[in-house]
């Protein structure tokens, strides 16, 4: 079916609109959490080191229980044919209620998750064994109530401030952080990038916070960049962060510059519209508290900043997801909420992710030469159903695939990729549980066999599972499925 | 009464149901891609909609008014058949008893009977099918052989087609036969069989076979080039070309000599002539129309001109369009790079589709307007014979026009003609039809303005006067001098002059103003009501200033005191008694924003000081800024920059590099220009003695009259580039078809066996399926132009 009920596009409605984070904002007592189970998963992250885990993220939408939590899967474990959560579960770390997307850093030494309920970012570091833990589980110093109820310390946990560079906004303005990613590190030094659901005024902020592991908090240096109002454009999101993998070293083809792209949905003139904001952070400067003369260098700043209209190249108004391979040489994007009587489709993009040369003009008139992408439209393929996210996967022994996962149609649609091409494989429609959601790859060996293999794994938000498919094989008729699901009768009143 | 009412419509539905005239069949398409012409009793498009795994039918009746879909038996929905999980090409069997679907979720092949409306069984009864190769070795097209399928004795071949598989490096050739026994009657069948594979090697991508049946080309996922497979009888080459990048969409001109090949990465098409010889290569298009350069290098270091960084690079990653020029930072102009020159034909959009138009003799060419309007290109006033010829025409043969569908940007699934030959079959450079015939036509006008009067006689401020010759530019369709009488002019990037406001059909124009003040007034700058504060003599405030606006203020431009000096003592002993208000026309020398009680304000400081008690209130003034030593140059207030007397304007130059126009001033200018500043050992030649109260130069002192600030010019361009609207399907003479959809499927030409009445055979129809947005649109490209008034029976357009 491609429609779902009414309730559930509603119910969307609230994951991914700005009205469902105000409405949800009061948190209930509600009971403690379960030991081993999923409840609304959405954010996903896999094990650097062997691929054998995957971090979820059970958001606790319904608020029946008075936390969130962050389960360590055994993905081994599943696809040996371990078949209940329990048997699956590692461990359960308490955290808030309402987690957006989880990341991890390029080491994998340490996953982030936005909170958008409490407007915070909470910092994980990933033991040597895979388990996880944000600081002394039973502390409270400078905790507030609902946060002394989690596993996680202050040091972990970090509220936005209107402080420093910052001290041009006022805190409401941090509200509903969702996209959650790690820059690529440079020299050691680890920098979160933050975007937000819900965007005051259209002002349309996306926040760097540095890490600092040994430092009395581990987040700070908070800097917002606003990519709305100045702009002439009014930014109702900024959700997708997806930064580009960067090179080690500038290459005539490539620069080492760091580029983020900001996923929005954004309006001007009334016309809402999907739009990417292209930010060369290393390139970007910021105000320092002393700078009274910083008018010209914002200006220079904007000037710098590449703002793609992506519902003028293949329609849709909504971002759901953005990704890039790992060389950056292109990336790939979920478009949904697409009118079709307009001519629009759903869809999914291929997009230039090279960086070009530009010629820009600055503050003092004068001309600078900027790299960086543009993000042209190579392909497209129509994904009707509202795709909620995308995922590249490279395989080992097949071509690359792109796995989009469409919540309303509780599809998967399996993609080639190729040099410019789009080529649609399969489509699974069945078994993939109710509201699919984050895709993600993972390759590693399963106990008993020689060889690494290629997975797929999916969160099903709505009926609180997860999926795996090996992909290994060229052929999808010899793809093997496996699933686990909690049975939290109470949960399921949103299917 | 109810009752008898509920009985009454139940009878009207029964009766309804029984009634097959009755047309209520909704459209209800599902991601239609692959195209088909099939069925011996009557021909019918067939439709593969990849997300339903079902073909639909449509009846294709000589005109357009009574196409319908075939219905299912519950009347009101189209008929689907069955067909794999997802079946994306279609290919139809010689006689066109069959439709042959690529399934390309299984990678195998499927037989549907098209007369019987349901998949094809062999004589025991089975489904006729046949598995590629394995599953996930992406089929990406198929296509039918244009030649004919080759009998042997024992076997009647019914249809041949062509597979590109990715994954394994083949173009795989699979025949669809029955069996025959001696008295040629069908003992088996019908049944697929593999019948060779050309190991051409990459991911072989799209394909085209040539019309008389020799070449099948298949653009390379992997490689920028394209491949060309003899596949006539005896025949087993294969052959490769560069192309320049990866390829996408590939199409064969009817008379086989051209071969067209989309590039999705660099958004254009690559024409390639002999494609049926051994002389085949890419021919140079000239392009008409490119994006505007976005990176220059200089010719000399490959440097790019414009980074000013102290470790300047090269561009990185240029158009295509941009890698063949280089500029002569010297002299600034445009030069060959060295490299081949750009020689494909940008669409700004990713090329998805390409086909060319077939038709049976006895068609008339299609005409190909140039239509450029009535420019007056010598900028006399009048239309000339010779400029009014210019409206000509040029006679296409209707076989050699090629459809170009593209995806993305400002394009959504539009659709492009490219004239290929001419009628007579003369050469024709191959170019987007609507970009003017050749060289695009350009009229340049200029209007001035003084003290708010139009100025009639021209003669004093030509162009000429103002602006040098153009720049040098290598012969190139793409760069254009628009040269006034007098000698002036400009190079415009064609094609990339504004819109005017969008209009719903025909032609568009393309007209870009250019207005240019000597020393104008900074937008939002013009504080003559009022708002400075000076705080000391030599530095004010403007508390009501905007950020953006401030920020325009640079030093060296002109504060221009409005307000009435006063007759204060402290004034008159500062100034004397001659208070004429251009004595307080002052320089700027700095521009800041300052941090006051925690407020950031504004702060002008200029020289030389001014007595505040020369104006009342302490000080307080309405003003003016104006640029200084510079003209001020807006296009239709959409931008605004400051040009200075040595400065080259537009891409390459030193202001306006997204421009496209460019021109350097005359050295007139710039040497006959008397600055403000003090020559050696002269005293300083003030306002009062370069400018009267209205802005006109004083004569005296060697001042040059064109530099005054009452003159206001306006260069004005008019593009013969027409350009197409977003969304839009466009008929070759420019004319608009009516919206499109996204994500083009499929295109297909439909040439209906016969004549009508008059004994001209029926015009070829076009069908294209947007899979985006659930459309199949048709359409007759010899009437094309009338379906833009909304004439039925040459167009259709059903979606869902």
């Amino acid at each position: 079916m491609r429609f779902s009920s009414a309730r559930r596009q509603l119910f969307f409605a609230c994951v991914l609109t700005l009205v469902g984070a105000n409405a949800c904002r009061r948190e209930l007592v509600g009971r403690p959490a379960p030991e081993s189970d999923l409840y609304f998963p959405l954010g996903m992250v896999i094990s650097q080191a062997d691929q054998r885990l995957a971090y979820v993220m059970s958001t606790n939408w319904s608020q029946r229980f008075n936390t969130g939590w962050l389960s360590v899967v055994d993905l081994d474990a599943i696809v040996s044919g371990a078949a209940t959560p329990a048997d699956v579960i590692r461990q359960t770390l308490l955290v808030p209620s309402l987690s957006g997307e989880l990341s991890a850093s390029d080491d994998g030494a340490l996953l982030a998750a936005a909170f958008r309920n409490n407007n915070q970012v909470i910092v994980f570091e990933v033991n040597a064994d895979g388990s996880v833990q944000c600081g002394d589980p039973d502390a409270e110093s400078g905790l507030d109530a609902g946060d002394r109820r989690t596993d996680c310390d202050a040091r972990h946990v970090y509220r936005f401030v209107a402080d420093g560079v910052d001290d041009v906004f006022i805190v409401d303005q941090f509200s509903d952080p969702y996209g959650v990613r790690f820059l690529p590190s440079r020299d050691g030094a680890q920098t979160l990038t933050i975007g937000y659901l819900t965007s005051f005024l259209g002002i349309g902020l996306v926040t760097f916070l540095d890490v600092d592991l040994g430092g009395e908090e581990i987040l700070g240096n908070q800097r917002s960049i606003e990519l709305g109002g100045a702009s002439g454009l009014t930014v109702q999101t900024t959700g997708i962060v997806a930064p580009r993998p960067a090179p080690q070293a500038a290459t005539p083809e490539d620069t080492d510059a760091r580029f983020i792209a900001i996923g929005s949905r954004s309006s001007a003139a009334g016309v809402s519209s999907a739009t990417i904001f292209g930010i060369n952070i290393d390139d970007y400067e910021f105000k320092a508290t002393e700078d009274t003369d910083f008018a010209s260098v914002d200006f220079d700043n904007r000037a710098k900043i590449a703002r793609i209209d992506i519902r003028a190249q293949a329609g849709g108004f909504t971002l759901a997801d953005l990704v890039f391979t790992d060389d950056g040489s292109r990336a790939f994007a979920a478009v949904s909420f697409s009118q079709p009587t307009s001519g629009s489709s759903d869809s999914v993009l291929m997009l230039n992710a090279r960086p070009r040369s530009r010629s820009i003009v600055l503050a003092d008139d004068s001309i600078a030469v900027v790299q960086r992408p543009e993000y042209e439209v190579i392909d497209a393929l129509a994904v009707p159903g509202t795709p909620q996210s995308v995922s590249y996967v490279p395989r080992l022994n097949a071509p690359p695939l792109l796995v989009t996962a469409t919540f309303n149609d509780n599809a998967l649609h399996f993609v080639r990729v190729g040099e410019t091409s789009l080529d649609a494989i399969t489509r699974i429609d069945r078994a993939v549980g109710s509201g699919p959601v984050v895709v993600r790859h993972a390759r590693f060996t399963p106990s008993g066999q020689s060889a690494d293999r290629d997975f797929v794994v999916i969160t099903s938000f709505l009926s609180h599972g997860l999926t795996v498919f090996d992909v290994t094989e060229p052929d999808p008729s010899a793809w093997q499925q496996w699933r686990v699901e909690s049975t939290l009768a109470d949960g399921r009143r949103f299917r | 009464m109810m009752r008898r009412l509920l009985f009454a419509a139940i009878a009207v539905t029964l009766g309804a149901s029984c009634n097959n005239n009755i047309q209520l069949t909704t459209t209800s398409l599902a991601t239609p891609v692959g195209l088909a012409v099939a069925g011996t009793i009557a021909p019918h498009l067939f439709i593969a909609n990849a997300d339903e795994d079902s073909l639909q039918i449509v009846d294709l009746p000589t005109d357009f008014t009574s196409t319908r879909f075939v219905r299912a038996p519950n009347l009101y929905f189209p008929l689907r058949i069955p067909a794999g999980s997802r079946p994306t090409r279609l290919a139809a069997s010689e006689d066109r008893r069959y439709v042959i679907v690529l399934d390309s979720a299984t990678n195998t092949l499927l037989l549907v009977d098209a007369d019987a409306y349901a998949k094809a069984l062999d004589l025991a009864g089975n489904e006729v099918t046949i598995a590629l190769t394995q599953r996930g070795a992406t089929p990406t097209d198929m296509i039918a052989a244009t030649e004919p399928c080759p009998d042997d004795g024992a076997e009647d071949c019914l249809a041949r087609v062509y597979v590109s598989l990715a994954a394994t490096g083949v173009v795989l050739v699979v025949d669809l036969k029955t069996t025959l026994d001696a008295a040629g009657n069908v003992v088996a069948g019908p049944f697929f069989v593999p019948a060779r594979a050309y190991d051409v090697g990459g991911e072989p991508q799209r394909l085209a076979a040539s019309w008389d049946g020799r070449f099948v080309y298949a653009t390379d996922n992997t490689a920028p080039q394209v491949v060309r497979i003899g596949v006539a009888s005896g025949a087993s080459s294969i052959e490769r070309r560069d192309i320049g990048g990866i390829g996408g969409p590939v199409a064969v001109s009817r008379d086989n000599d051209v071969l067209l090949i989309g590039r999705p990465l660099s958004r254009d098409v690559v024409v390639m002539q002999g494609a049926n010889d051994g002389s085949w290569a890419v021919f140079d298009a000239n392009p008409s129309y490119t994006p505007l350069p976005r990176c220059l290098e200089d010719c000399a270091t490959g440097l790019s001109v414009n980074d000013s960084s102290d470790n300047p690079q090269a561009c990185v990653e240029p158009l295509a369009s941009d890698e063949d020029i280089c500029i002569d930072t010297s002299t600034g102009s445009i030069r060959p790079s060295g490299q081949a020159p750009y020689a494909a034909i940008y669409v700004d959009g990713a090329p998805t589709l390409i086909t060319t138009l077939g038709s049976a003799g006895g068609h008339e060419p299609l005409t190909y307007s140039c239509n450029d309007g009535d420019f007056d290109i010598d900028n006399d006033g009048e239309i000339s014979e010779e400029e009014d010829q210019r409206n000509s025409s040029i006679s296409v043969s209707f076989g050699e026009y090629a459809l170009v569908v593209t995806e993305g940007d400002r394009s959504v699934g539009n659709i492009y003609w490219m004239p290929l030959k001419a009628a007579m079959g003369a050469p024709l450079t191959p170019q987007l039809a609507s970009a003017g015939c050749g060289r695009p036509a350009l009229d340049i006008d200029v209007q001035l303005v003084i003290n708010g009067g139009d100025v009639e006689d021209f003669t004093p401020y030509q162009i000429g006067n103002y602006m040098a010759d153009c720049v040098e530019t290598p012969d190139r369709a793409r760069f254009t001098c628009a040269r006034d009488a007098s000698g002036g002019g400009l190079v415009v990037v064609s094609g990339n002059i504004p819109l005017l406001a969008a209009q719903g059909s025909g032609p568009l124009q393309r007209e870009g103003r250019w207005d240019f003040t000597w020393e104008g007034v900074l937008p939002g700058l013009d504080r003559s009501n009022g708002g400075g504060e000076l705080i000391t003599g030599s530095l004010f405030s403007d508390v009501g200033l905007r950020t953006d606006d401030f920020q325009r203020v640079k030093a060296g431009d002109i504060l221009e005191i409005l307000s009435t000096p006063t007759s204060a003592p402290d004034c008159v002993a500062a100034i004397g008694e001659d208070s004429r208000i251009c004595r307080f026309e002052r320089r700027i020398t700095a521009a800041v924003v300052a941090s006051e009680d925690g407020e950031d304000r504004a702060r002008i400081s200029f020289d030389p000081p001014i007595e505040p008690s020369c104006f009342l209130t302490g000080g307080r003034i309405a003003y003016r800024i104006r640029a200084g030593d510079q003209f001020l140059v807006n296009r239709q207030g959409a931008a605004a920059w400051r040009l200075g007397l040595d400065d080259r304007f537009g891409p390459g130059g030193d202001v306006a590099t997204t421009e496209p126009i460019i021109f350097e001033l005359k050295d007139d200018l710039l040497t006959n220009y008397v600055s403000p500043a003090p020559a050696e050992g002269q005293p300083p030649i003030g306002a009062c003695d370069r400018y009267d109260e209205t802005g006109k130069v004083l004569p005296g002192n060697g001042q040059n009259s064109l530099l005054s600030r009452d003159i206001k010019f306006a260069v004005i361009v008019r593009d013969g580039f027409r350009p197409y609207l977003t969304g839009r399907s466009y008929a070759s003479s420019g004319s608009t078809l009516g919206s499109a959809g996204s994500l083009p499927g499929d295109i297909l030409v439909y040439q209906e066996p016969g004549t009508d009445d008059d004994g001209t055979p029926f015009n070829p129809k076009v069908y294209l399926t947007y899979s985006g947005n659930d459309t199949l649109v048709g359409f007759d490209p010899s009437n094309a132009d009338d379906a833009s008034r909304g004439v039925p029976g040459t167009q259709i357009i059903l979606r869902n």
